[in-house]
């Protein structure tokens, strides 16, 4: 016995004294001045709390996802890293016809896939118009991994009757009518009527562009095995902890100066969870940026961004396109009720909210409407009237609504989900409020995220807390949280994503105007309007809109910051940086 | 001593089919629907149908229940279809029509949100796992029994007493606060003389490539092992303490043997029963507990995974990896049952 426990601990300090001359870190490869005072080399460390879903196109729902794909595939069209414009991607030019329902897209040439196993030689062929049919026929095609066709529902001409026929695996006679290879490079789209969105969601992952091939081999293992045309391609992947990703020697992009793109020698994808820890890694260099800080050390890094900035890089500071919500069930027997809805609404103080309860880590409160301020330039979401706090008005509208004082009401429940306690301490104070204001008592239900999501959309709970972020950058984005022909008369089924089943049809018809306007600025108007009109309903509360903190090294260059945190790396690149003091 | 073996694995076979159904009917008494948690915003309710189908979620409990019953048991009935053979594996034995009876390996389905199999989660993050709980064990038993005799023996004395305070606290302190505490003093800020890091696992990729970096162990299993650690020296010093009074030792000192023999070989071999039932118990639990540690310190486990999957209603992984640390379970404690009567005589197997 004592023999036995010997041996293992013998083994056992074998086994933790090796490997201990390594410090950990990455090394950065020696940076090489390029053109422009651009250098080229080094490994960008990035961090993501969440580890992804699934890196197939078709199957990508969240963000961490999104945010690796970008860098390995690459759709007609792109955002810009700085104001989230549309730029164009493999597209090197597209027409629009004057009735705005055909578009032409002339591909760039040249243009290779990562080279590949799937490929017959290993080497990656050049991305031609069938491949762009391809992909988009797949997205119409439904499977349980296909969660993109609403990119071309009701949209592209063919696309539904395409997706009807093809249930269960038939093979559809006819391609779909929409679509048109009309040459190597060129590809042409019918839409059934003008839709102002439809560029957009050739920007979105659904309709990045992989080659036939790597689906034919790889099928369900596309969630892990990535072949695109984009500036890195994935290497590695150990799951739940790092993702390599190195940079595409045959990309096409080029920059000003002539250098070849991506600068980038690679990228690095952590997945430490803990927040704390994170933050550390990255004081101690190991992480090149950190966005979402921890809210405990919020204090502590806004007074040493400012006092130390040489040595801890840079604190950023945007509005992000996340809005957070009380949302009614509008069609509850209380709630159905548009003065009780605007008595809640006036009742409380959004501002304290945000000052008081949240130390100011939010960008503004939410006295517009549902869409965020400040981030879609030529949408003035101030214009719109929402509800900051006025005692008066709110016991006006009780009164109104046929309840003198909250006396003869009943308990209403409130239900969210924890998220830290960050929700909680928001929702007590909105609790308190409504005593103090109205005399309304509410009571607090915490239960899990799996369990509000259901609660939410099968209308089990009529009051409820709501975080809702924009999937692009576009205030529809915010206004189909409200849009209404979908919902179901039912209120025992399930509605999303409209989920405050708030009905208007002269909002509902005012979107849909908007969608099919013919440019941008007739657009924006249409759904100012609507906008307005939702929020004179009040069928929610907008609590305060969002904010996103992002910590950068000072050597990262060319790497600005967004609403959205879409991240395009192909422009990053890494300065030299005087020798840190001994 | 063979039948002996059979009858506990039978009875492990059975506990596991408890398992099966018990977590089953747990999981479908939670509220929230799985494929909310999988659906996209843009997904329609076409796809969303044709999820709940796919993963057999629109069937009635009892036939879920069966299902995967049966895609669990490595004797089963499967549809006599290329499709089937390879999802399953199977081996036929004989034909039934459409269907065949056939032998597989247990097949534990895929994840929800990756599509991923099961079997191949568990098997690339039990490694890391095992070896937190392995490495925290050892620091726990061989730190723990050490100050534990060292304690009893100079039983009353200021050493005694500090270490049996110092034990309390380290059973009393969450596994939580003790992570973040020493990520950030040794991993941190002491990290210029420690050399250690606040996160990181056993593999790391530098530059491009991979290696094992074993100093990444030592924060971890130092956090995970110090509870257990607190509570083996209190063991061992009560046990030891006992085991010291007794008639025998008298005797052992009086035929003139040397006291460090008495101690190890009379006493402490004789104390160490107690110790061995607890040790052997936490294995299993630590490695279905090392949750906090894992995610404070970025580590790559199988308790992170499963705590993941519960929070997003992934039926197959929670299953998958419930089953495996029940496994765990029934195989330590039947190699303990066999330890016993290699350490204590008197314990004697039927």
């Amino acid at each position: 016995m004592m023999k036995q426990l010997l041996i293992i601990l013998s083994l056992g300090t074998i086994l933790l004294g090796c490997g201990s001359d390594n410090d950990g870190k990455v090394e950065d490869n020696a940076l090489v001045e390029g053109q422009g005072g651009r250098y080229t080399g080094g490994f960008f460390v990035v961090n993501e709390p969440e580890y992804i879903k699934n890196l197939f196109p078709h199957s990508i729902i969240d963000a961490p996802s999104y945010r690796v794909a970008a860098q390995v595939y690459e759709g007609l069209m792109k955002f810009s890293q700085d104001s989230l414009y549309l730029i164009k991607g493999l597209a090197e030019s597209y027409e629009v016809d004057t009735a705005q329902t055909t578009y032409t897209f002339h591909l760039k040439k040249g243009v290779l896939f990562h080279d590949n196993e799937c490929f017959a030689n290993g080497k990656g062929r050049e991305l031609t118009a069938e491949d762009v049919k391809y992909c988009f026929t797949l997205l119409c095609t439904p499977s349980s991994n296909n969660q993109g066709f609403s990119m071309f529902q009701d949209i592209l001409k063919g696309a539904s009757e395409y997706y009807g026929s093809a249930k269960e695996g038939n093979k559809p006679g006819t391609d779909i009518e929409g679509i048109k290879v009309v040459d190597k490079y060129t590809v042409q789209f019918n839409l059934i009527k003008p839709n102002g969105m439809f560029l957009y969601n050739l920007a979105r992952p659904f309709t990045f562009i992989f080659p036939k091939e790597a689906f034919d081999k790889y099928g369900l293992e596309m969630r892990v095995k990535a072949v695109g045309t984009g500036p890195f391609v994935l290497d590695k992947i150990e799951e739940n902890l790092a993702i390599l990703l190195k940079k595409n020697p045959n990309y096409h992009g080029v920059d000003e100066f002539g250098n070849k793109l991506p600068y980038l020698s690679g990228i690095k994808v952590r997945f430490i969870r803990d927040k704390k820890s994170e933050y550390l890694e990255y004081k101690k260099g190991n992480l090149d940026m950190i966005y979402r800080l921890p809210t405990d050390y919020m204090i502590e890094i806004t007074e040493e961004a400012v006092k130390k900035k040489q040595e801890y890089g840079e604190l950023q500071q945007t509005p992000e396109m996340a809005v957070h919500l009380l949302s009614f069930a509008n069609q509850s027997p209380l709630f159905k009720n548009v003065n009780f809805r605007k008595a809640i609404s006036f009742a409380i103080d959004r501002k304290k909210i945000l000052e008081a309860v949240l130390n100011g880590e939010g960008y503004a409160p939410g006295i517009y409407g549902i869409t965020p301020i400040d981030i879609f330039p030529g949408y003035n979401a101030k214009e719109i009237k929402g509800y900051g706090l006025n005692v008066d008005s709110a016991r006006y509208y009780l009164k109104k609504a046929g309840f003198s004082d909250g006396k003869s009401l009943p308990e209403i429940p409130l239900e969210l989900n924890s998220d830290g306690e960050r929700n909680v301490n928001v929702m007590q104070e909105v609790k308190k409020q409504l005593k103090e204001n109205l005399n309304l008592d509410v009571v607090l239900n915490v239960v899990t995220t799996a369990q509000l999501s259901e609660n939410m959309t099968s209308g089990k709970a009529d009051f409820f807390r709501v975080g809702w972020g924009a999937d692009y950058p576009s205030p529809e984005s915010f206004l189909w949280y409200l849009y209404g022909k979908n919902v179901p008369s039912d209120t025992t089924k399930s509605s999303y994503p409209n989920m405050s089943r708030y009905k208007n049809p002269k909002f509902d018809a005012l979107y849909e105007k908007g969608l099919a306007a013919l440019d941008k600025k007739e657009q924006y108007a249409y759904f100012l309007q609507a906008e307005k009109l939702a929020m004179a309903d009040a069928p929610i509360i907008v609590l305060f809109y969002d904010e996103g903190y992002r910590l950068i090294q000072n050597k990262v260059k060319n790497f600005p910051n967004n609403a959205m945190q879409y991240r395009d790396f192909s422009n990053v690149y890494f300065v030299p940086q005087p020798a840190a003091k001994e | 001593m063979l039948r002996f073996i059979f009858n506990r694995l039978l009875y492990g076979c059975v506990v596991l089919l408890g398992t099966v159904i018990v977590v089953f009917f747990i999981f479908n008494v939670l509220p929230g629907d799985p494929v909310n948690m999988m659906a996209g915003q843009r997904t329609d309710v076409a796809t969303r149908e044709a999820i709940a189908e796919e993963l057999g979620l629109n069937l009635p409990i009892h036939k879920q229940l069966f299902f995967y019953l049966n895609d669990l048991s490595p004797l089963s009935v499967h549809a006599n279809t290329e499709q089937a053979k390879e999802k399953y594996h199977y081996s036929t034995l004989f034909s039934l029509g459409s269907s065949v009876l056939a032998i597989k390996a247990p097949y534990l389905r895929r994840s929800f949100q990756t599509n991923k199999k099961v079997s191949e989660i568990i098997s690339e993050n039990v490694e890391g796992t095992f070896w937190l709980a392995f490495t925290a064990m050892l620091f726990a038993t061989i730190v723990g029994i050490t100050l534990g005799t060292f304690s009893a023996l100079r039983q009353g004395s200021w050493i005694d007493h500090t270490l049996i305070t110092g034990s309390v606290i380290g059973i009393s302190v969450p596994p939580f606060v003790l992570g973040a505490l020493m990520a950030m003093i040794f991993g941190y800020y002491l990290s210029d003389y420690t050399g250690l890091n606040s996160t990181g696992h056993l593999w790391e990729y530098i530059g491009g490539e991979k290696r094992l970096i074993i100093k990444n162990l030592i924060l971890p299993s130092i956090t995970l092992g110090l509870s257990p650690m607190a509570i083996i020296v209190q063991l061992t010093r009560s046990s030891m303490i006992e085991v010291l009074s007794q008639d025998y030792i008298r005797t052992a000192h009086a035929k003139g043997l040397k006291p460090i023999i008495v101690v190890f070989k009379h006493a402490l071999k004789n104390a160490l029963n107690p110790v061995i039932t607890a040790v052997s118990g936490w294995l299993a639990s630590l490695m279905a507990g090392a949750f906090f540690i894992e995610y404070i310190f970025a580590w790559k486990g199988l308790g992170s995974v499963t705590i993941n999957a519960v929070y997003n209603l992934d039926f197959p992984v929670v299953m998958g990896a419930t089953l495996f640390v029940a496994l765990v379970f029934i195989i330590t404690n039947l190699m303990v049952d066999i330890l016993y009567g290699i350490v204590d005589p008197r314990v004697r197997i039927r």
